[in-house]
């Protein structure tokens, strides 16, 4: 087995790199397009506070389930959880910062004038929201460090605290889901969105533990402990949720493409006009046809080098995703039309990532990144497919 | 032609895949194991190759998905076009329902077929299996005393020193 971790030096300034180039990217949006800015920040805190949150969910699965393929590597999963604190007060920034932008219904006269966004006002309205967005994150981080904490310490209340989770996970995800991406077109609605909001999370969430995984394998710090049967896992899981993620992708289109009913259409019409139609049809690309294809045989399940290339795929395709749920509306609402991508955007969203890595490292570095405390760390070591 | 075979049972899958691990290491191969769930490593053990059945599947599938999509466009559009909800004929949004649908389902009855066939499986025929145990608690494997190499004598010692409860040899004709 191997030393305690530390983030080594190349990756520490590369990490560091990024953040000043998400800086200067926000400093330099806001001079050249304002609207650019705040929607990447609001992709971006929604986008890595999902990740960390993902990281509570998995092992709130694996101990609800009584299950041992999580176990190896299950400090990766413990380690993404620290940025729920940064990623909450990100996204308190940016949507109370980028509220006028962001949502329409913060407009008084819209607001009061439109029948429909006039009877919202009582869920939709800035204290309201901001008081939701609290209490969801709180509970997040609250319910985290129980988890956490019960799951080092091998408590016989972890069960109990993962449970507790999962249950507020259902409830707050969907609500969170509805306030922070669905109120941005605040006259439509879809049922299934915050299931479709869930299947993003859980396989964006896989494909950052996949990569962390990997990179930590690489570097030798988890040498002994995965071998190619938890990449294999990983893999299965990876295929497995982008499927799911498309299918969900189809069953909300399909059932409004079919009753073709003028206020649930005008989302798939925005989307799909004006230039958004290659990126939106991209995303399907990026999220299903590329992974389902590439992960289908076993052998690319189990090499780790192919799930690297898919997992930044599907790292890349979520933030497609989260683009093309959020900017289409506010561009309209600012009077561009098309889609428009640029340096502000990869600046900003490089300048996260590198933010989540230098946290999570942190974390990882503070506790034990083998848990050999956990009773099925032996049987996970010993997994077969 | 006959062969003669020695069964042994053990305890649990645990000594039963150690034994196995045991046996190939000093050159005696198995033929076959019993064991009443499926034992996770024991196929590498046993020196099985890959099951070839996921290309059975996968070409099955890929009929299925693409007749289902063809005969879908082929009567709505061409054959005897509808109208309906003043939608393209062939709409395809509307045939991927049925064409996932249709590509599972052929996907898996093949595949089911294909092992039944080739596994020369069917319904009611008599189980061939060392002891009716080995569908509760029982754990056997099977070795071919041609393959093992060894005086009948020393496999059994062997075997026991592995671990085995029950030794049985029998002669089989094929």
């Amino acid at each position: 087995m191997s030393s305690s971790f530390q983030l080594p030096t190349k990756y520490r300034n590369w990490a560091l790199t990024l953040v000043g180039a998400g800086i200067l990217s926000t400093v330099l949006g806001f001079i050249f397009s304002p609207t650019n800015v705040w929607i990447s920040l609001h992709i971006g805190a929604i986008y890595f506070l999902s990740a960390a949150l993902f990281g509570s969910f998995i092992i709130a699965v694996a101990e609800v389930s009584s299950a041992a393929w999580l176990a190896p590597y299950k400090s990766v999963a413990e380690c993404m959880t620290s940025f729920l604190v940064p990623g909450g007060v990100l996204l308190i920034v940016s949507s109370l910062g980028g509220a006028h932008t962001l949502f329409e219904w913060t407009h008084a006269e819209a607001a009061l004038h439109h029948p429909v966004l006039a009877e919202k006002q009582a869920y939709l309205n800035i204290p309201f929201f901001l008081t939701r967005l609290i209490v969801f994150v709180g509970l997040w981080v609250w319910l985290s460090q129980k988890l956490i904490k019960a799951s080092r310490n091998q408590s016989p209340n972890r069960v109990k605290w993962a449970v507790i989770f999962l249950v507020v996970f259902a409830f707050t995800f969907s609500f969170a889901s509805f306030d922070w991406i669905m109120s941005i077109e605040p006259h439509w609605y879809s049922t299934i969105f915050a299931l479709y909001c869930f299947s993003g999370f859980f396989v964006a969430g896989v494909s950052c533990l996949t990569i962390a995984v990997f990179v930590l394998d690489k570097r030798g710090f988890l040498s002994g402990v995965i071998n190619e049967n938890h990449y294999h896992d990983l893999g299965k899981f990876l295929f497995g949720f982008s499927t799911f993620w498309a299918y969900i992708w189809l069953s909300q289109y399909l059932l409004i493409w079919y009753t073709n009913i003028p206020e649930e259409t005008t989302y798939y019409l925005l989307r799909t006009h004006n230039d958004w139609d290659w990126l939106f049809y991209f995303n399907l690309v990026l999220n299903w046809i590329i992974p389902f294809f590439v992960l289908m045989p076993r052998a690319m399940k189990r090499n780790r080098e192919v799930l690297l290339r898919v997992g930044i795929c599907l790292l890349i395709g979520r933030w497609l995703d989260l683009f093309v749920l959020i900017a289409p509306k506010v561009f309209e609402s600012s009077k561009v039309t098309g889609p428009s991508i640029g340096w502000v955007e990869v600046g900003i969203g490089l300048g996260f990532g590198g933010f989540f890595v230098l946290v999570c490292a942190a974390a990882l570095a503070k506790h034990r990144h083998i848990p050999k405390e956990d009773v099925y760390f032996e049987e996970g070591l010993h997994l077969t497919q | 032609m006959v062969r003669a075979i020695t069964y042994a049972s053990f305890s649990d899958d645990k000594s039963l895949l150690h034994a196995a691990k045991e046996l190939r290491g000093r050159g005696i191969s198995l033929i076959d194991a019993y064991t009443p769930f499926p034992v996770h490593g024991l196929d590498e053990v046993l020196g099985e190759p890959r099951s070839r059945l996921p290309i059975v599947c996968f070409v099955a599938a890929s009929i299925g998905c693409v007749a289902s999509m063809w005969f879908q466009i082929w009567t709505s559009a061409q054959d005897w076009p509808i109208n309906v909800g003043g939608k393209p004929f062939a709409s395809i949004p509307a045939f991927i329902p049925v064409t996932f649908e249709v590509t599972v389902l052929l996907g898996g009855l093949v595949s089911v077929a294909v092992f039944f066939f080739r596994n020369r499986l069917f319904p009611g025929k008599a189980a061939v299996i060392p002891d009716r145990n080995v569908t509760s608690d029982g754990f056997w494997i099977a070795v071919e005393h041609q393959a093992a190499k060894v005086d009948s004598a020393v496999l059994n010692r062997t075997l026991q020193d592995l671990g085995a409860s029950h030794i049985r040899h029998e002669e089989q004709e094929i």
